[in-house]
């Protein structure tokens, strides 16, 4: 009888674990984005530059592989972060394609830059943060948008929570007939699976700027993984709720070169009809 | 007759008290914690000038979620190993054990008994726990909806918004989950203090054991070793309280659960079989 007992215990144990690790979702498959639908709005983030060194600006060897990505994107408005200066941007502008439309920071070697086309596209420098744009893009034919460009600060998550404030706090405040966005490296890693509070303080402290951005705007790319090294996710675009409509957004795997440790983040936006 | 005589012998120890007496006083801080956060994280004194924390935001439910959780991973288990030890390990170091086995009685009811009478016990501490986290945050802290933000607790990835009725459906759907969690903790310490008969090294030993499993399926670093770890999936219950409950990704870490339970009682009773009573 006991040993029928142990036997049960044991058939049970197997039973559950096979029911358990075979009903578990498998991995959903890498956003891939396709090709682009003129009836949306194409947005691409992505933090160019490399991990060697410290860290540096986009590598000239790494500007074919970048600028073929972003061909293939074909993207109405892209954001990036860690371009060397205007002229680095001017060759990765003509690599792609005509009719761009270039913004760039004032400042620093690992510049914010902006690039736009099927539209005009004009920028304000953030008064003492060269790492921040400010940008209106107006795309024919769609409504305007006003834009923040943003890399924020890798170590400071008190840095952090100024710039995204700050930005979320501006488009907050902008025309209610301007849609809004924010896109960029901000540097907030809050994977709710990887705890890294056990190592540092500084995750409930993002917590409350993502927060703080996600309580106002809708953070596109949530759920679709990791955008950086090592499995982090750094690279947001968060959108306007009321005015615009997520329909695929996540990083494309695969695009990096060499040292380049960020995925381009995509998202394709639909204008809602608020009539 | 068995059950009853152990229930008995559960209601007389002191237990059942001592494990009331802590979460009472575990309960008492968290509120002081929570007026006190929430009064200088609303009350314009935070460094961090930009954050979507507010009065609103702070209410009972939310305080019953976060009590609740922190009791759940930090506190009920060590309530789950002592129980497992007082019944194998405590009644062995005191000889009550072989004064039951020498009465015709096969080995198996006693455990099953034991399990089964452990096990309640810990449901009903659950429901208990539960059920004054909820009734403290009505009068101390006041109803509300239930908002989830992304934060510390690892609840959710996005925000999350449940009226208050539906986040207590939520909250009753929580007490059996938890307690299959904490079942595989006793299962646990069954396991262990089947090998050893002292009860305060064998409730040590569980509680380590466990605290070490945990804090390892949290680092992202073993991220490999994850799955393997029954710690890793104690929390699943968390999901309950998503607007849209992610029925796929609960009931797998349930069944992994009930099977980690089922080894360790498996192991634990062939243990107790095949052991000498000395």
């Amino acid at each position: 009888m006991d040993r029928i007992l142990e036997w049960t215990l044991f058939l049970l144990a197997a039973g559950f674990a096979l029911l358990g690790f075979g009903l578990q979702e498998s991995p959903s498959a890498d956003f891939s984005p396709g090709p682009r639908d003129p009836q949306h709005l194409r947005v691409v983030t992505w933090n160019v530059g490399g991990s060697a060194q410290g860290g540096r600006p986009l590598s000239e060897e790494f500007l074919p592989a970048v600028a073929e990505s972003l061909r293939r994107l074909d993207p109405d408005l892209v954001f990036l972060q860690e371009v060397r200066d205007l002229a680095q941007l001017q060759q990765l502008a003509e690599r792609i394609g005509q009719g761009w439309h270039l913004r760039i920071s004032q400042a620093g070697d690992r510049r914010v830059a902006a690039m736009a086309r099927r539209g005009s596209l004009r920028a304000r420098p953030w008064p003492g943060d060269s790492r921040t744009l400010t940008l209106l893009y107006r795309p024919r034919e769609k409504p305007p948008i006003v834009a923040v460009a943003l890399h924020a600060d890798a170590f400071s998550s008190r840095l952090r929570n100024r710039s995204v404030g700050r930005a979320v706090d501006l488009l907050s405040n902008a025309p209610s007939r301007f849609a809004r966005l924010l896109a960029g490296d901000l540097n907030l890693d809050i994977d709710p699976d990887k705890r890294r509070d056990l190592f540092s303080d500084n995750e409930h402290l993002d917590v409350e700027t993502y927060n703080y951005a996600a309580g106002r705007l809708n953070d596109a790319g949530s759920g679709a993984g990791s955008t950086a090294e090592p499995d982090r996710r750094l690279d947001y675009i968060f959108v306007d709720r009321e005015r615009l409509q997520v329909v695929q957004a996540g990083p494309w795997k695969g695009r990096r070169s060499g040292d380049m440790d960020h995925d381009p983040v995509v998202a394709d936006l639909l204008f809602k009809d608020l009539d | 007759m068995l059950a009853r005589f152990e229930i008995v012998k559960l209601s007389r120890s002191k237990r059942p008290l001592l494990a009331a007496f802590s979460l009472a006083l575990f309960l008492a801080l968290m509120l002081f914690g929570f007026y006190t956060y929430a009064q200088k994280e609303t009350g314009g004194q935070a460094e961090f000038r930009y954050t979507l924390e507010n009065r609103s935001y702070f209410n009972g439910l939310t305080f019953s979620l976060y009590a609740f959780y922190f009791g759940f991973v930090l506190i009920l288990p060590i309530f789950a190993a002592t129980e497992a030890g007082a019944q194998m390990a405590g009644e062995t170091h005191s000889r009550t054990l072989q004064l039951l086995l020498a009465r015709p009685l096969s080995r198996g009811r006693l455990f099953v008994t034991k399990v089964a009478v452990a096990a309640a016990y810990l449901a009903a501490l659950v429901a208990a726990f539960l059920g004054v986290t909820l009734v403290v945050g009505l009068l101390a802290v006041g109803w509300g909806d239930l908002d989830l933000y992304p934060g510390v607790l690892q609840m959710t990835e996005q925000h999350q918004f449940l009226p208050q009725s539906e986040a207590l459906q939520r909250f009753a759907l929580a007490w059996p989950a938890a307690t299959l969690g904490l079942f595989a903790t006793l299962s646990l310490g069954f396991l262990l203090s089947t090998w050893i008969r002292s009860p305060v090294n064998a409730v040590g030993l569980a509680v380590s054991v466990y605290l070490v499993l945990y804090v390892i399926s949290q680092i992202h670093f073993f991220q490999d070793l994850r799955p393997l770890l029954f710690t890793s999936h104690l929390t699943y219950w968390r999901g309950l309280f998503q607007e849209t409950v992610p029925w796929s990704g609960i009931l797998p870490d349930a069944a992994k659960l009930a099977a980690f339970s089922a080894l360790f009682l498996g192991l634990a009773f062939r243990r107790f079989r095949t052991r000498e009573e000395l």
